[in-house]
């Protein structure tokens, strides 16, 4: 253990939990997220009632949702979340551009939309916004409006 | 089943309907003919009949009629008969009152005439000069002696007596019924004559009504029969439109599962695209980036794991594309049949490798689809090889049906295969070819020399 590590962390980590329907989307997006500093990836899973059951137990700061989520849909998860955790704060993160998705999404009360497209930096910089209060569109999104 | 195939059927359905059309006329047509035919006949018969009774009838009038004149002349002249000289001789004046009891109209000819009982004609109203003269020897065309004949028969009280004249108003010989009597009072033979014209009158006017009837009945069967046919035929094209619009419905609505099922194809590839690959293509990227990041944290050695990851993901992202792809052929085959998928795997093929391939489709029939696919996997597996090991320049690829069956040949121009080496080593692909056309009791034939290699797949007609 060096004498840097033994510090303790300027910030808390942000934490975040995950639900998105693709195994493979999930664990690489985790190790992606977990990679990325100052974030902690706090739970997974592909299902409806576990996030809402998730969201209670671990209390992250951020939900990142997928359009497709199993027992359920992506928009009513967030919707759903967002009515009994209003304190929770929504980004989804996917694959789907198109504009009726978006405000679907948007509709449900997300915070933040951002495409698995876009290079990573832009999911660290809707997280950032959002912490603080604002919401963000991917700007590969706002080429399509 | 395509599109031609149903039109195929329902052209010979259509011609099967036509011929039972046919069929139930034609019984129609025969009966209407065979009642005509019967209606003419019992009415000819009823005529012939009606002909008989009335000619008896009227024949028997006649007989009267003249059996009544006659005894009337006869008691006229009976008046005046008076003795002379001995003889009894019938007064000038009896003889111009008989003269001139002409009855009926002149073309009727009714008159009477007298003779003596040997023969010497003593009145005659039209033939005058006549008068005075014997007629006994007179003979008619077949010889008999007329004059004689009405004598015996005036003798014998027998009064009617057949025979012919020269009718006076027609200068013709004709047929003549005659009614002839002998009296006392003058030693004399009174008779008239009755022309049988009349009964050909009679036969004529029937027949001419008989003809009308006959006519009238067998214009109302022909129609009533045309009514028939007009009925029939009718029923027949009515079933027929309802037959077409259901047929019509069956193929819209097998269009329509059509379009639903190649909709339904698209949005499961649809689909596959975005879970499968583009899901994986995520996944990839999200790792190449974590290795992005776990470098410049300087972490080699987990950055080259991640790395590592990446390209097993991106592996898998390429079995999906091919799967995918795999699955779009299966469906073309499916829907565009053997024919237009080879022609197009073929431009692909040519369009991949740069070999120049010639692609020639006969006239092939719709194929089972386990032959359909067989000979398709088959065509794959040879271009495979012709593309692995040929080094051939230029490829034929023919399908052709003839009386036998189907015929697919596919000829390369590239170095063949020595037994030692190369493509027939590598023989399991040989072996599937083979054993794809065996299935269907085929022949699968394999030639090669330096130049030209051919394989051979015959499928037999039954398999087709």
């Amino acid at each position: 253990m060096t004498p840097a590590e033994s510090l303790p962390k300027p910030m808390p980590a942000i934490r975040l939990l995950l639900v998105d329907v693709h195994a493979i989307s999930r664990e690489s997006s985790r190790l992606l997220l977990d990679t990325i500093a100052g974030f902690e990836v706090v739970g997974e899973t592909d299902e409806h009632h576990e996030a809402m059951h998730m969201v209670s137990e671990l209390q992250p700061d951020i939900v990142i949702v997928s359009m497709r989520v199993k027992g359920s849909n992506g928009p009513d998860t967030a919707r759903l979340i967002l009515q009994m955790h209003p304190e929770v704060q929504v980004v989804f993160w996917t694959l789907f551009d198109d504009p009726e998705y978006v405000r679907s999404a948007l509709s449900a009360g997300a915070h933040a939309y951002v495409l698995k497209q876009d290079p990573s930096e832009e999911i660290e910089i809707a997280i950032d916004k959002v912490l603080k209060g604002q919401t963000y569109l991917s700007p590969s999104l706002k080429q399509l409006h | 089943m395509s599109n031609n195939q149903i039109v195929a059927k329902r052209k010979a359905q259509l011609r099967l309907r036509l011929l039972v059309i046919l069929l139930a006329s034609l019984p129609l047509l025969v009966a209407v003919i065979w009642v005509v035919w019967m209606v003419r006949d019992l009415i000819t018969e009823m005529q012939k009949n009606q002909v008989v009774a009335v000619q008896s009838i009227v024949l028997q009038a006649r007989k009267d009629e003249l059996k009544h004149f006659v005894q009337a002349g006869s008691k006229v002249m009976a008046h005046y008969c008076a003795p002379e000289n001995g003889a009894i001789k019938l007064s000038r004046e009896g003889k111009e009152l008989l003269r001139h009891m002409d009855f009926g109209d002149l073309t009727d000819d009714n008159y009477f005439f007298v003779y003596t009982m040997d023969g010497v004609n003593v009145m005659h109203p039209r033939l005058p000069q006549i008068e005075g003269k014997s007629l006994w020897d007179f003979k008619d065309a077949s010889g008999n002696f007329i004059i004689q004949t009405l004598l015996t028969h005036a003798r014998s009280g027998d009064h009617f007596v057949d025979y012919v004249w020269h009718r006076p108003s027609t200068g013709q010989i004709e047929d003549k019924l005659g009614y002839v009597e002998y009296v006392p009072e003058c030693d004399l033979m009174i008779g008239t004559g009755l022309y049988l014209d009349y009964m050909k009158e009679v036969k004529t006017f029937i027949e001419k009504q008989t003809d009308q009837t006959i006519q009238r009945t067998r214009d109302r069967i022909v129609l009533i029969a045309l009514a028939s046919l007009f009925v029939v035929a009718a029923g027949g094209l009515t079933l027929n439109i309802h037959e077409q619009r259901v047929a019509n419905q069956k193929l819209r609505r097998m269009a329509q599962q059509v379009v639903e099922s190649q909709e339904a194809e698209r949005t499961r590839v649809a689909r596959d695209l975005h879970d499968g690959v583009s899901q994986w293509l995520a996944a990839t990227k999200f790792t190449f980036e974590t290795a992005r990041l776990q470098l410049q944290k300087g972490h080699a050695e987990k950055s080259g794991q991640t790395l590592a990851s990446g390209v097993e993901k991106l592996q898998e992202v390429m079995r999906y594309v091919r799967e995918i792809s795999h699955q779009l052929r299966s469906a073309m085959l499916d829907d565009a049949g053997l024919g237009p998928t080879i022609e197009q795997e073929g431009r692909e093929f040519g369009e991949r490798t740069g070999i120049d391939v010639q692609v020639r489709i006969g006239n092939i029939p719709a194929l089972q689809k386990d032959v359909e696919s067989d000979l398709y996997r088959t065509f794959q597996e040879a271009t495979r090889n012709i593309e692995k090991h040929a080094g051939a320049s230029h490829v034929d690829v023919s399908i052709d049906t003839d009386k036998a069956g189907l015929w697919m040949r596919i000829t390369d121009n590239g170095t063949g295969a020595p037994h030692a080496t190369g493509r027939l080593k590598n023989g399991i692909g040989l072996l599937n070819m083979r054993e794809r056309i065996e299935r269907h009791e085929g022949e699968f034939e394999f030639h090669s020399e330096p130049g030209v290699t051919r394989i051979t797949a015959f499928i037999p007609h039954k398999y087709l």
